[in-house]
């Protein structure tokens, strides 16, 4: 008797260790089955057309967020209100890379939650390649992409094969960097906002003797030098007036990392850390590290991007305004003459979410997208992070929170270049360029630099061209794999002009 | 005579014994064989594939990911690395512990469960935790920086983890630290075997505590200290969480193990996509490694068994 008990007992613990591990736990909605619409067919593009009324059963939506927090709540919480029925369950992921795994593994395994901001690691086209994306042609039919700043809905971008894949979010022109300066800081050792440096020479000599006033305590300048994608956006940015053609040379088709650009630039920052212009932490510390020594008074200047805004004005955990609008400002970063600088980008938009094809709740999911649609480009105004995708003269009503939103968002239009790109001369080139992502160094010139500025490297040289080397082979390879469906000269455009918008 | 039923009846427990054992494995098996050997199998799948992780496997390549690893400068870099951190991790940590083991198996020794349990902590702290503490406490501008500028003892901050030399021997001492508990436990357990007739009779004749020490405890702990040597290089030689959360492999480069490398192709990164296929082979040839160390140490461990205790053999029949 105790024997047929202690056997029944063990089976019963491993049926529960096996049901325990093959249950799936991203979707939890309760009532899939009583949703009054059928989940998307075998093209994710086919839905019973009616949505649910007000007072229809509960349904649960999940999405993954991973840029700031605070994003899609003012957004989610609209809706929710006039929906009452359906809860948007919003995960925030961690930022500055530490998403990457749990999007991985979500894409391998197929347990994407419903909708998601783009996984920075797969495009478009690989993903819809694998059929885990849900087309969005009912939520932006083409009569309204005139709405959206231009190639927001480009094949390769925004669409592939005519259908749109992507709900776009911000505006092509997000991530450019800027100077944002602690105006207290400045006053307590006797500086206004005019007498910040425009150029490098400017900065150094400033710095030196803000440090020297303030007794050494306080340092001129800040930024995340750790933060990998930052320190990789400030080098392409403040290389640009040294070395217009940038990174990618479209009128050789070929990666190029030992310039000029790259190399002054480095040493520059190099010099500013060894005369104590930047701050000593710099060379350890994250972006969310720089936003404290900006706040606290360690630093006049923090280097930023056009979001850092949006990050200075949010309360504290106990929400307290300790620092407010009033006590910044922003201001382009020195450049090596004081004259533009810019960063290049290929089209789409600068963020957007997808919808899993996997998605039970179609309708409301679509309902949701129609009402952000509608709603949310107003609130990314509002909360200062950032332009939209939608064009900002049909948002009229918005007012960002912040009077600085302005000079923000007239630095991100003049800190941008477009440039050509290939999939205007193959759509082909989409395998291509996700098979040199996969190619491509483990490197860029955001870890060289920081190895440079930590005294790891001596000489830039060697690395850069390294770099330069292994990108290139990466890129051939991937075009080799190809089979002649893509050539080495559709990524070459004789008629572009480095520094100048491309109008090709 | 019925001779019969007895031996059926003998023959029906022994065979519900056998079940019973049998269904007390079973669950470990079916794990080992679902989370170890089904992933080391493939591993060796995918190695031979250039494959990103998405999609069916299609693309072939041979020993072409092996080949490329063999001219991969970063590989040798961070198979250098794991040797000096497996190295030096493993000395600091068996001797150390060897030295605390023996302070604490003194029968004199007050308060033996407290050390015990405060030596044994950090072996059940996670190891990224760890990491994370250590990498805030020694940072530029961490508790021990403002401490030591505090005191006077520096007047600008050290470089914990941006001096290549230093964020190595930090790893290394955490690292230690973190596993001296369990090895410490080991060699208590050893040491507990001995039999205290025989450090009784070395008293009499004579001995003091270091001739004990040469002549009595260490050849007795050969087998142990070949297991335990085992044991530790072993678990040395795999590092991730710590070395990720700690250093991350800086500054660049310098403390980035083997491990840390298999993931950066394993994984999509900041530096881009996926090559399972490239990350797998490098997994074969650590793993193959490992398996050429273990071998051997087992070797030892072999020989050591048996010179120990034919040693002490000859020292008995000496007196």
């Amino acid at each position: 008797m105790k024997k047929s008990i202690s056997l029944i007992l063990m089976l019963v613990l491993i049926f529960s260790a096996v049901l325990a591990g093959c249950s799936k736990g991203n979707n939890e909605a309760k009532n899939s089955d009583a949703s009054p619409s059928q989940s998307a067919s075998a093209t994710g593009s086919q839905s019973n057309s009616q949505t649910p009324a007000p007072g229809a059963e509960k349904v649960v939506i999940t999405m993954w967020n991973r840029l700031n927090k605070a994003t899609f709540d003012n957004v989610i919480a609209g809706f929710q209100e006039k929906y009452p029925n359906i809860t948007v369950k919003l995960e925030n992921l961690p930022e500055g890379g530490g998403d990457v795994a749990q999007y991985q593994a979500a894409v391998n395994g197929n347990e994407l939650p419903d909708i998601f901001v783009r996984p920075t690691e797969y495009s478009v086209a690989q993903l819809v390649k694998l059929g885990r994306l849900h087309d969005l042609d009912e939520v932006f039919p083409k009569e309204g992409f005139g709405d959206y700043t231009e190639g927001t809905f480009a094949e390769g971008y925004g669409s592939i094969d005519g259908k749109v894949y992507t709900f776009p979010l911000f505006s092509s022109l997000h991530g450019a960097l800027m100077m944002y300066y602690n105006k207290k800081v400045l006053e307590s050792v006797g500086y206004t906002a005019a007498d910040i440096p425009k150029s490098w020479d400017e900065l150094l000599a400033f710095g030196k003797e803000f440090n020297q006033k303030s007794g050494g305590k306080v340092y001129a300048l800040g930024f995340g030098a750790k933060t990998n994608y930052f320190a990789t956006y400030l080098m392409n940015q403040q290389a640009s007036p040294i070395t217009p053609e940038g990174q990618f040379n479209f009128l050789t088709g070929q990666y190029n990392f030992n310039t000029q650009g790259y190399i002054e630039t480095m040493q520059f920052y190099k010099k500013a850390y060894d005369e104590k212009v930047l701050h000593p932490a710099t060379i350890d510390a994250d972006t969310g590290k720089a936003y404290t020594l900006l706040k606290t008074g360690e630093v006049a200047f923090m280097m930023g991007g056009n979001w850092s805004g949006e990050y200075l004005s949010q309360p504290d955990k106990d929400g307290n305004v300790a620092f407010t609008t009033d006590d910044w400002g922003v201001v382009p970063i020195p450049s090596k003459n004081g004259g533009p600088q810019y960063q290049y980008f290929e089209g789409g938009s600068g963020e957007y979410l997808y919808v899993s094809k996997e998605t039970k709740h179609w309708p409301e999911v679509k309902l949701f997208l129609e009402y952000m649609r509608d709603n949310f480009y107003g609130s990314v105004i509002e909360t200062g992070q950032t332009m939209p995708s939608k064009k900002v003269e049909l948002i009229p009503d918005a007012k960002p929170k912040f009077a600085q939103y302005t000079d923000i968002s007239k630095m991100m239009v003049e800190f941008k270049r477009l440039t050509p790109t290939v999939y205007a001369h193959n759509p082909a080139a989409t395998s291509v360029v996700a098979q040199y992502n996969n190619y491509k160094p483990k490197e860029n010139v955001g870890s060289i630099f920081l190895g440079y500025l930590q005294g790891q490297l001596k000489d830039l040289d060697k690395p850069l061209q390294k770099l330069t080397d292994d990108s290139n082979a990466a890129l051939k390879r991937a075009i080799d794999e190809a089979g002649g469906a893509v050539k080495a000269e559709d990524f070459v455009f004789p008629d572009w002009v480095p520094g100048e918008n491309y109008k090709g | 005579m019925q001779t019969g039923k007895p031996k059926k009846k003998l023959h029906q427990q022994l065979r519900r014994k056998y079940m019973w054992a049998y269904i007390f494995v079973l669950p470990q098996v079916l794990y080992f064989l679902l989370a170890s050997a089904y992933p080391i199998v493939m591993s060796y799948v995918y190695s031979f594939y250039e494959w990103d992780g998405l999609g069916p496997l299609t693309r072939f390549v041979g020993f072409s990911n092996y080949n490329e690893l063999l001219h991969d400068e970063m590989f040798w870099n961070s198979f250098y690395n794991a040797m000096i951190y497996g190295v030096s991790a493993t000395i600091i940590t068996v001797v150390s512990s060897f030295l605390l083991a023996l302070v604490l198996n003194d029968v004199n020794m007050k308060g033996k469960t407290i050390y015990r349990t405060i030596y044994f902590l950090p072996v059940v702290t996670v190891s990224s935790i760890i990491g994370i503490m250590f990498n805030n406490i020694f940072g530029i501008q961490g508790f021990a920086n403002q401490f030591l500028q505090s005191i006077g003892w520096i007047h600008e901050p050290i470089r914990f983890w941006l001096d290549p030399v230093l964020a190595m021997i930090m790893l290394i001492l955490v690292g230690s630290w973190k596993h001296i508990g369990v090895v410490m436990i080991y060699w208590l357990a050893g040491l507990q075997m001995i039999q205290i007739d025989l450090y009784e009779a070395a008293k009499i004749d004579g001995a003091n505590y270091w001739k004990m020490l040469m002549r009595i405890t260490l050849p007795l702990l050969k087998p142990v200290a070949a297991t335990i040597l085992l044991l530790t290089v072993g678990s040395s030689l795999h590092v991730f969480d710590l070395v990720r959360t700690l250093t991350n492999g800086g500054p660049y480069h310098h403390t980035e193990t083997i491990e840390l490398f298999i993931y950066e192709y394993a994984f999509a990164t900041k530096f881009g996509g996926v090559r399972v296929g490239y990350a797998s082979a490098a997994g074969v040839y650590l793993g193959i490694f490992v398996l050429f160390v273990s071998l051997f140490l087992g070797w030892l461990g072999m020989k050591a068994g048996s010179s120990g205790s034919s040693k002490i053999g000859k020292e008995v029949s000496k007196s």
